[in-house]
């Protein structure tokens, strides 16, 4: 083995650092900058925070470029389906009701087939539209056959049954005009037979039959102001259809959720607030104060909502404003009595204790100590607190003490919905799912920055 | 204590529903003021305010007489409350151990496998239930149950099965919200030593979860079971009058709408009556359950 023997010079003593020891060599990691990196870790809050930003930001912007306005009616359009084209329009005059019936002169009267005693043994021919079949209206027209007595007019939504009869036409008739309010985006078939007095005969091959929708020019003007009678127009699409006023629902549930997001956001950022305030007096205080706040807070818990709601509602008109302040007056004391928790338990604890015996101040207590630890429970109750203010709102809405027409909201929506489900599930399908979606994104949200401000669960997956 | 907070609740409500423009004999067709003052004199209407007050208050305080309805011919408040208070309680009996059950259930399975595909699972379900509205729930349920697999009731009252899909809409909030209790409490206990003892006493997993860890993990669910089944019993107005259960909860919303002055009275008194006797039960119990609140009190 080789020995080494490294000459003395080439040592040279470093010289001694005192503070080195002392230097952080990561930078340092508040509180509040944990909680973020660890709410941008949970992918399932971040997309429900995604969620509720772009909810907000629709609600601001959309009903403001959206081609519709919230209570912008239009009654031949009511109950459309959800479509991202709009239709074609026939534009009407006034006198499209108007109808000239086909009448012939009939020379040889039914008596002349003597001898038979049977009822028609063909259909009448060439069954066809006249114009337009229009919404408002279809005219059919037929050939005229021997030996009818009168003619028969069915309308049916399938080729293969007759449907029921729509009217019989006497035998120098040879035309008939449905004026019956039919739909755009269906398929009818007309089916005619003939008959006389000893029953009905075969009846023709079905006529197939798309109505147009038609216009009348009043309403085709505030789609198109260039609209005139006879030509066509493109109605505007109604992406999430329409209510049965014909409002657009895209435009409504919008509105609705600006109304929603706002009783959301600002019912528990009030009621929070208050619920602080009394809260840390109460808990802080503690004893004789305590008792008798507490009490307050029992009473007001069990006055009923409802009549909390109907009362200001007499006194202030309906509206937002009056909502928001019944939630705030019926809620307020559930978050001081949390609030009051949270300050208690803390008010017990080493560092508090050590503050008050060090003689600081009430006012630096209050603000230095209680406060800056309470404020996580306090986010947590806020987030959590949207979603029941949301669908406290929508539950009011729905029973008809919230917000009054025409103005729309979740519950309105959702209440004009429930009572066509049947015929048109759109309407309560799609506020439903709107208001589900947006009560689980704020229960995601506020579940991950719970898990986020709770310094137990640090370094736990 | 008790009686204060009732008596208290019913001067405020006194006074907010005095303050409402308006009294209940307003009507649609006018009355000649003959009628009006006969009708008045009849209800006590004509005295001064306080007098009704006291007069009110004598009689419900001292008597348990909640007076005559005003809108509601002959029919004292009393009679209401007896006849319609049996199908919001049953209703809310139901939904509320519905929900119990299921909703410890999967609390206890989420938190035995946590982080596995039943805990997802669970929580899932539990995370959907908090954010379904119970209106929403109420007209879903009634169409798949009742119009698709026609194997419910649309509505009405009578018999178990026309209580199932209401007694679910008013229950799965419920549910969910006990789950995330149950299973957030169940991973508390978990780390407490006295499981550490257990476990190193060498107890079987199966006495351990059910004897250490689900019975200490029961007490904070239990605390909220009280204000719950009067919230939930004093009916929900919404889901009685989808399914059209007679209830209470339409008698309250008509009465204050047409302003019955009795009506809301005796209502709201016995609605807080109700709430705060099940409080104070649910206090009591607490205590033979959990023997820290009894020495802590001491």
């Amino acid at each position: 083995m080789r020995e080494i023997n490294p000459p003395a010079e080439l040592f040279v003593q470093l010289p001694v650092k005192r503070h080195a020891v002392e230097i952080i060599s990561r930078p340092s990691v508040s509180y509040w900058q944990d909680a973020w990196q660890r709410l941008r870790q949970n992918k399932v809050a971040i997309v429900a925070g995604s969620y509720i930003f772009f909810l907000t930001l629709a609600a601001l912007i959309l009903p403001e470029v959206i081609h519709y306005q919230y209570d912008e009616q239009e009654i031949w359009n009511a109950h459309q389906t959800p479509s991202l084209s709009g239709e074609t329009a026939k534009v009407v005059g006034e006198n499209h009701l108007q109808f000239e019936p086909k009448i012939i002169e009939i020379t040889n009267e039914p008596e002349g087939i003597a001898g038979s005693f049977d009822p028609p043994v063909s259909s009448p021919h060439n069954l066809r539209l006249v114009g337009d079949p229009l919404t408002v209206g279809v005219v059919v027209t037929w050939d005229k056959m021997e030996g009818a007595q009168g003619y028969r007019v069915h309308r049916s939504r399938s080729a293969d049954t007759l449907g029921l009869p729509l009217e019989d036409v006497s035998a120098n008739q040879l035309n008939f005009f449905d004026a019956s309010a039919l739909e755009s985006s269906a398929n009818y078939f007309y089916f005619v037979t003939a008959f006389n007095s000893f029953g009905d005969g075969p009846s023709t091959k079905a006529l197939e039959v798309r109505p147009i929708r038609a216009l009348t020019l009043q309403d085709a003007l505030k789609i198109n102001p260039e609209a005139k009678i006879g030509e066509t127009i493109t109605t505007n699409a109604h992406i999430f259809g329409t209510d049965y006023l014909g409002r657009d629902l895209l435009a409504r549930i919008m509105v609705g959720a600006r109304i929603s997001l706002f009783i959301g956001f600002g019912a528990p950022l009030i009621y929070v607030l208050v619920g602080i305030i009394y809260g840390s007096i109460s808990g802080y205080f503690g004893g004789l104060i305590d008792d008798f706040m507490m009490r307050i807070t029992d009473i007001v818990a069990t006055v009923p909502e409802l009549l909390v709601v109907i009362l200001l509602q007499v006194v202030m008109g309906s509206g937002v404003v009056t909502l928001l302040i019944a939630l705030v007056a019926v809620a307020w004391a559930r978050s001081a009595r949390q609030i009051r928790g949270e300050v208690l338990r803390l008010r017990e604890m080493e560092f508090v204790q050590a503050a008050l015996v060090l003689g600081t101040p009430f006012r630096k207590i209050v603000f230095r100590h209680l406060l800056p630890n309470v404020m996580s429970t306090v986010l947590v109750v806020l987030t959590l607190a949207v979603p029941s203010a949301i669908f406290t709102e929508a539950f009011l809405s729905f029973i008809g003490l919230g917000i009054s027409p025409p103005m729309a909201s979740w519950g309105t929506v959702t209440k004009d919905g429930a009572q066509v489900f049947l015929t048109y599930p759109h309407e309560l399908l799609i506020p439903s799912i709107m208001i589900c979606l947006t009560m689980l994104a704020f229960n995601l949200f506020g579940d991950g920055l719970r898990d986020a401000l709770d310094p137990k669960l640090r370094g736990v997956s | 204590m008790g009686a204060f907070t009732l008596y208290i609740v019913a001067t405020v409500t006194f006074m907010l529903m005095h303050s409402v423009p308006g009294d209940p004999l307003r009507q649609e067709k006018a009355v000649s003021d003959v009628v009006r003052n006969n009708l008045q004199v009849r209800y006590g209407l004509d005295k001064p305010i306080f007098e009704q007050y006291t007069m009110y208050m004598k009689n419900m305080f001292i008597h348990g007489d909640f007076g005559i309805s005003f809108k509601q011919q002959n029919r004292t408040v009393n009679a209401i409350i007896a006849e319609h208070f049996g199908p919001s309680a049953i209703l809310g009996v139901l939904a509320l151990f519905g929900a119990l059950i299921v909703g410890v259930g999967l609390g206890i399975i989420a938190a035995l496998k946590r982080n596995g595909l039943q805990d997802g699972f669970a929580m899932m379900i539990a995370v959907l239930g908090v954010s379904i509205p119970s209106f929403v729930l109420a007209y879903f349920l009634q169409h798949i149950f009742a119009l698709w697999l026609g194997i419910l009731p649309v509505g009405g009252w009578g018999g178990i099965e026309s209580a199932i899909l209401p007694a679910m809409s008013l229950g799965m909030i419920v549910m969910a919200s006990m789950a995330r209790l149950m299973r957030s409490s169940m991973l508390e206990v978990v780390q407490q030593d006295y499981i550490k003892t257990a476990k190193a006493k060498g107890l079987s997993r199966f006495k351990i979860v059910t004897k250490h860890q689900i019975r200490n993990a029961l007490l904070p669910v239990m605390i909220y079971f009280g204000p719950l089944f009067a919230a939930i019993t004093t009916g929900s107005f919404v889901i009685e009058s989808i399914f059209g259960i007679p209830g209470l909860g339409q008698f309250f919303v008509h009465a204050v709408n047409e302003l019955d002055y009795t009506v809301i009275m005796g209502l709201t008194v016995f609605y807080a009556g109700f709430s705060i006797t099940m409080i104070l039960i649910n206090d009591l119990v607490l205590a033979v359950i959990d023997p820290r609140i009894r020495f802590s009190s001491h």
